[in-house]
């Protein structure tokens, strides 16, 4: 009953909408510890792609990202204009194909977002495809219905670099190239901790340059992205957004 | 069209259901009056309603009889008859005097804001007197409203002030020089910023000037801050003082203001520079004194349908022409006086109720050779799109006002977007309009509400927007596009035809903001929704329910994930169904795998089937679903 709902916010909502995919790496290396107390098991093993030494405790690096994807969407919930505009699909890839694990909806018809387990290896390609496959059905829904939206934003999130399918990699660079040129898609890409790749994510994204997050201050990046998201739907479809790039320093190494 | 009989019928019958009804003598002894009766007593007595009787009528039409008047004395027995089948009530007051019309006045003065008031009278007087209090009324929280009406001599009831009465439109008025701004065909170029040595914030003084004369006045609390500085109450009461951040100061924005004071602007709800401020320092410039605003923002209101929901929960479609009615009156204030707003947007006008908006971040305003900066390509007409912005015209501003009032009549939805459409800027730029007016039709207006909405304007207001967006409508072109003035008088005759009780006539479901259907045809049956009690097509109910009932219902969580889900009319009443307690994901979601252990085979459980065991005090099944019940 809930995809009622949906239906019904689709066509009686009569906001312009601010489609965003957040495209996040679970691959295993996303256990790594980033903060708070461990202790030393002794134990070392060889994951995804890396040795890495055995803890019990601590914050992990996936932990500090779902903290802030759940504070994105909180930030965004809490203004009136926002949560009638913004819409997210949450792509994971870990494992060893990505995952949905939000669909596009109104925020507040979307179910609470849940806790993510990190594990094998980093189908970037893969995950950025099936991002852009559930990018292209909203707008299809859109169209079909007659509701107006801005230009589509991906966020890319990534501590390591991809080892999917070189083929999928390649179609999903080429992609997101081409939809970044003809301006019909905001990239952002952005590089977790040293590990991550940033020569490959700039293959992704033409028109702006992968940043990395410092101090994994992902909640610092969430902030500044629900802030961006909020000035969108307050101004009105076609307007170039001017990004409040004074504040990126807060999140991101230049 | 509907015949002159139904909709009279519907009249009434709305009426009846929603309204006081309350006769004065006059009408009761008028010709029409038997076929009235004829017509109207059936109604009432299937209802169960009566009309309201003032005892001081009754008593005029007994001095009336006493002098022999045979219209009187007819008029009296049939109310006396009326009055044993219950279906006139007698209303008296010990303090009433025996002047009818007064006793009418209070009882619509007290009763006003209880209920919808019929008045029935052929008194012009006090059919004048009645309207302006409906008019009071508004001022406040227009929940209710006021109708008078006379019986004609077919015992139809009219409305007093009809259009053929109403005044042509009004030439431009004659505003004086020291109220008017010249046009420039320039824009003006001033570079550079002004220094300043401190920007004032809460509690320290600031100096107004105006005309010469200075006044210090202390900045309180701030109210607001943005991108170009903070709104700060004063110690004046209802004053309130813009300061810029030091890099807004520059030497352009004080001369524009100095222009902008230069002029005398006064009116209620625009929030137009009053004087400006100097810090106490150096009486450098620092900001502008304004009056102050109250009230929600359009975009955040009625342009989002469940903020409009809880913020005006009374509204109907009277109120938000009201409030079309309110904006343009401002408008056309400052388009006589050469102000051109440039950047006419949803969140600079604020809503506190249909009679009382404000008007801010006026000192945006374009002024002769100042132009407004800013712009939203929605509100930007398609011969600035994608340019930069310079000095606009009238009929540049006449597309943002169209566009204006179409999202406050479809409340939120912008005019171009439609099915199968391009960026919003392309649609703008191609015209392509997608609302029908007559025979006229694209087939790509959006799904939901929004058709409907259109349906329901009146076919003058259509055709005006019709005009103004379609391509090649004949008031598209920038030139040709209607002003500010004849867009006010359209929205004045539609408020006349609400208010007056002929909309209501038509149609009663065009006097909703959000209705249901289409507005009637001739050829298709109608009835009652049990549920809403609106009238919807036969043929789009099932059991006596309408679909846009059947579709809405309860809402709820989903007792796992927490996913907001709804439990129907259609499942409630209908299909008779309970509530599904989980969303068909976790319903489908495996909470336990075992092995069955008469194949071998592992099956699942999902929490859907955990759910339909525990609900029915069964244990989990331990063999898979094709050993199940076989005997081993």
């Amino acid at each position: 009953m809930n995809d009622l709902l949906k239906q019904q916010d689709l066509v009686n909502n009569p906001q312009a909408r601010v489609p965003v995919c957040l495209c996040l790496d679970i691959s295993d290396s996303m256990n790594q510890i980033v903060g708070g107390e461990t202790r030393d098991t002794g134990r070392a093993e060889f994951r995804d792609g890396q040795m890495w030494k055995i803890v019990e405790g601590g914050v992990t690096a996936l932990d500090e990202m779902v903290e802030g994807v759940r504070s994105f969407y909180a930030n965004l919930k809490e203004d009136e204009v926002a949560s009638f505009s913004a819409e997210i699909c949450v792509v994971t890839f870990g494992g060893t194909s990505p995952k949905l694990v939000m669909d596009f909806a109104n925020l507040n018809l979307q179910s609470e977002f849940p806790d993510l387990t990190a594990d094998g290896e980093t189908p970037m390609g893969e995950a950025v495809n099936l991002a852009l496959d559930c990018l292209e059905k909203r707008k299809q829904e859109y169209k079909d219905a007659g509701v107006d939206y801005f230009q589509p934003w991906l966020v890319l999130m990534t501590d390591g670099a991809p080892n999917g399918s070189k083929s999928e990699l390649e179609r999903a660079c080429k992609r997101t190239s081409e939809l970044a040129n003809a301006r019909k898609l905001s990239i952002f890409p952005i590089g977790i901790g040293n590990e991550a790749d940033l020569k490959t994510l700039a293959k992704f994204s033409p028109r702006r340059a992968p940043l990395r997050l410092k101090n994994m201050n992902f909640k610092g990046f969430f902030e500044w992205l629900s802030q961006s998201v909020s000035r969108t739907s307050q101004s009105m479809p076609g307007e170039k957004v001017e990004l409040d790039t004074t504040k990126i320093p807060g999140w991101a190494e230049l | 069209m509907l015949d002159q009989e139904t909709i009279q019928n519907n009249f009434l019958e709305n009426c009846i259901k929603n309204y006081k009804i309350i006769v004065d003598t006059c009408s009761l002894i008028t010709e029409g009056v038997d076929k009235f009766w004829l017509r109207i007593v059936p109604m009432l007595s299937r209802e169960g309603k009566s009309i309201i009787l003032p005892y001081s009528v009754y008593l005029e039409l007994n001095k009336l009889a006493a002098k022999n008047d045979l219209e009187a004395i007819r008029a009296r027995d049939n109310l006396i008859r009326l009055q044993r089948a219950k279906l006139i009530e007698v209303y008296a007051d010990p303090n009433d005097g025996d002047f009818a019309d007064n006793v009418i006045l209070r009882v619509l003065t007290q009763k006003r804001l209880q209920y919808n008031i019929l008045l029935i009278t052929q008194d012009r007087g006090l059919a004048s007197e009645a309207l302006k209090i409906g008019k009071d009324n508004a001022a406040v929280q227009r929940i209710k409203s006021i109708l008078v009406q006379k019986i004609n001599k077919d015992g139809f009831l009219e409305i007093f002030f009809d259009n053929k009465d109403r005044k042509p439109a009004e030439p431009p008025p004659d505003i004086p020089a020291e109220e008017k701004f010249n046009l420039a065909t320039q824009v003006v170029n001033i570079e550079g910023k002004l220094p300043v040595s401190h920007v004032p914030t809460q509690d320290e003084f600031v100096v107004a000037v105006k005309n010469g004369n200075t006044t210090q006045i202390k900045l309180l609390e701030e109210i607001g801050a943005g991108g170009e500085g903070s709104v700060y109450k004063t110690d004046i009461d209802g004053v309130v003082a813009k300061i810029y951040k030091s890099e807004r100061l520059t030497r352009l924005r004080y001369e524009k203001l100095r222009l902008m004071l230069s002029k005398r602007i006064d009116c209620d709800g625009v929030c137009f520079p009053l004087a400006m401020l100097y810090n106490q320092r150096n009486l450098e410039f620092v900001g502008y004194l304004m009056k102050s605003a109250a009230g929600k923002e359009l975009g955040r209101s009625i342009f989002l349908p469940p903020l409009l929901k809880k913020h005006f929960p009374h509204w109907q479609k009277a109120d938000t022409v009201q409030l079309c009615v309110t904006i343009l009156k401002k408008l056309k204030y400052l388009h006589d006086r050469n102000i051109i707003l440039g950047d006419i947007n949803p969140y600079n006008i604020l809503v506190v109720s249909p009679t009382e908006i404000y008007f801010v971040d006026t000192d945006s305003y374009q002024v002769e050779g100042f132009i407004c900066p800013v712009g939203m390509p929605t509100f930007t007409p398609p011969e600035l799109q994608n340019k930069p912005i310079g000095l606009r015209s009238f009929g540049n501003e006449s597309f943002a006002i169209a566009t204006l009032l179409f999202m406050i009549m479809l409340p939120g939805k912008p005019p171009y977007a439609m099915q199968g459409g391009e960026s919003l800027s392309a649609n703008i730029i191609k015209g392509d309009f997608s609302y029908p007016l007559g025979e006229k039709k694209t087939g790509k207006a959006p799904m939901g509400p929004w058709r409907y909405c259109w349906s329901h304007l009146p076919y003058k207001i259509k055709e005006t927007f019709y005009e103004t967006f379609r391509y090649d409508g004949s008031h598209h072109a920038e030139q040709n596009r209607y002003s500010t003035a004849e867009w006010l008088r359209q929205f004045e005759y539609y408020l006349d035809l609400l208010n007056s009780g002929k909309m209501l006539a038509q149609d009663a479901e065009s006097l909703q903001l959000f209705p249901k259907r289409f507005k009637k045809q001739k050829d298709i049956n109608y009835v009652k929704c049990r549920l809403c009690g609106r009238e919807v097509e036969e043929y789009r109910t099932e059991q006596g329910i309408c679909k846009e009932c059947l579709n809405d219902g309860e809402h709820h969580k989903c007792a796992r994930c927490g996913e907001e889900m709804i439990y129907t009319n259609y499942q409630k009443y209908i299909k008779h169904s309970r509530p599904y307690e989980l969303c068909q994901k976790c319903s489908e979601t495996v909470f336990e795998q075992r092995v069955c252990p008469s194949c071998g085979s592992i099956f699942s459980i999902t929490f859907g089937e955990k759910l339909y065991f525990d609900n029915n005090g069964l244990v989990l099944p331990r063999r898979c679903k094709n050993c199940r019940g076989k005997s081993f």
